[in-house]
């Protein structure tokens, strides 16, 4: 494990640990938050990702977009759902690893839970864990196939909020595909789970509404 | 009108006999093995293609390619492949289609048939026979007026084999792995030459006779790379 995976590993665990409080924490005075639980946000994101562990995708360009809803079920907690799209196209001519699957299109449809914490007025921490479907499309030479697993991810989002209603973050997410390929005992690893680092920016939309 | 309905039947007729090689979902299969030479010599650098094929005969079109590989400095390989589930299933050893086919060698395919098969294949101590050029010359030195019926049988370079023990009646056409090719040469034809590939350091049979109801004399040759030619003049 190199140095650079544990900093993201770091940096997406050590937030969660400041879930592990033994009261609500009063909202930060120069936060954005609504005292109203009915306050949502959207979200839409670019992404790269990164193959963490010896797999099938490391043979692939990885890059897609998500769009995200949160709802904040407390001041600090929010549940909510997310769609992404990662696209991959074979890196090279080699098929030796992958046979000849040319491209990928991985759907990811999920449900997370987010810790929300507002350092100040502007600066912010989002930090989920999720689960959810993988739907992969493989595009081989002359058909295409598809192939479906389980996925779970942890993701923190470092946000800036402009005002009540736009904000822009960066975010680390790790996310692990669980497929069901049959395969070789030699291989079952190299396709069946997959490990990403998923890093991006994007873009929320807060909604609220103030008068219940 | 006529026209637009005459293109619409050739795009319903092309469409027709269009054979997609429709690849399965949710399995990836293991292609190894090792390949020598006769003196079991490793032979590195050799293309090893799987591949999906309406037919028996194993073509490897880009479209119908489901995994390749290469071997290495110790005649090894192992790559990833796709199966198929409506379409013949093979694994060619230096395929002439290859862009690195390397004419110096036979070629072996390894077919199995249509349906399901296990996730691995493993083709160990895979002999590959060097190849060579032969060239048979027929002359007719005489002038003689008589038809030459000729025919001769010598080794094939590319030869198909069943991937499975049970795949196929091993007795079929396509496992032969001798060609013959037959003809005659004509009264006032003087010449022919025939060039052809074969193994080297093999053996091949000729026959001829000079009338369609005689039987055939038959001369064997032996074909080196130092003597590839055989001449047979009357």
């Amino acid at each position: 494990m190199n140095s650079t995976f544990k900093l993201f590993l770091f940096a997406i665990l050590f937030p969660l640990s400041l879930t592990a409080q033994d009261s609500i924490p009063e909202p930060h005075p120069n936060q954005y938050v609504a005292t109203d639980p009915e306050t949502v946000f959207f979200v839409g994101e670019f992404f790269r990702g990164y193959s963490v562990n010896n797999s099938s995708w490391e043979n692939y360009s990885q890059l897609g977009f998500g769009l995200d809803f949160n709802w904040f079920v407390l001041p600090f907690l929010t549940i909510g759902g997310e769609y992404s799209l990662m696209g991959g196209n074979l890196k090279g001519e080699d098929i030796n690893n992958t046979g000849a699957v040319k491209g990928i299109t991985s759907h990811y449809l999920g449900l997370h839970l987010g810790y929300y914490h507002a350092f100040n007025k502007e600066w912010n921490l989002h930090t989920l864990a999720g689960f959810g479907e993988v739907n992969n499309v493989n595009r081989a030479p002359d058909s295409r196939f598809t192939e479906d697993g389980n996925s779970l991810i942890l993701r923190s989002e470092l946000g800036y909020r402009f005002d009540k209603t736009a904000a822009i973050f960066i975010k680390a997410t790790l996310r692990w595909d669980r497929m069901d390929i049959d395969t070789p005992p030699t291989l079952d690893d190299y396709f069946n789970k997959q490990s990403f680092l998923l890093l991006g920016f994007g873009v929320r939309l807060h909604l609220q509404n103030p008068n219940g | 009108m006529k026209k637009v309905v005459l293109l619409f039947s050739l795009v319903l007729l092309v469409s027709c006999f269009d054979h997609s090689v429709s690849v399965v979902g949710d399995k990836r299969m293991q292609v190894s093995g090792n390949i020598l030479d006769a003196q079991n010599t490793p032979l590195g650098n050799i293309n090893v293609i799987a591949s999906g094929s309406e037919s028996t005969i194993i073509n490897a079109w880009p479209e119908e390619i489901l995994g390749e590989g290469f071997t290495n400095a110790s005649g090894e390989f192992s790559f990833v492949s796709l199966d198929t589930d409506n379409s013949f299933y093979g694994i060619s050893i230096n395929h002439p289609d290859h862009q690195d086919y390397d004419i110096d060698y036979a070629t072996l395919h390894f077919l199995d048939s249509i349906g399901s098969r296990g996730n691995s294949f493993e083709l160990v101590n895979i002999k590959l026979p060097k190849t060579q050029r032969f060239e048979l010359k027929i002359e007719n030195t005489t002038a003689r007026e008589d038809t030459l019926f000729y025919r001769f049988t010598y080794p094939a370079t590319e030869v198909y084999q069943g991937l499975n023990s049970n795949s196929f009646d091993e007795n079929s056409f396509r496992f032969q792995t001798e060609t013959e090719y037959w003809n005659r040469l004509l009264p006032g034809e003087d010449e022919i030459t025939i060039v052809t590939p074969t193994l080297a350091n093999s053996s091949i049979q000729f026959k001829y006779k000079f009338s369609a109801e005689a039987v055939y004399d038959t001369i064997n040759v032996e074909i080196t790379p130092e003597n590839p030619v055989y001449e047979f003049n009357f």
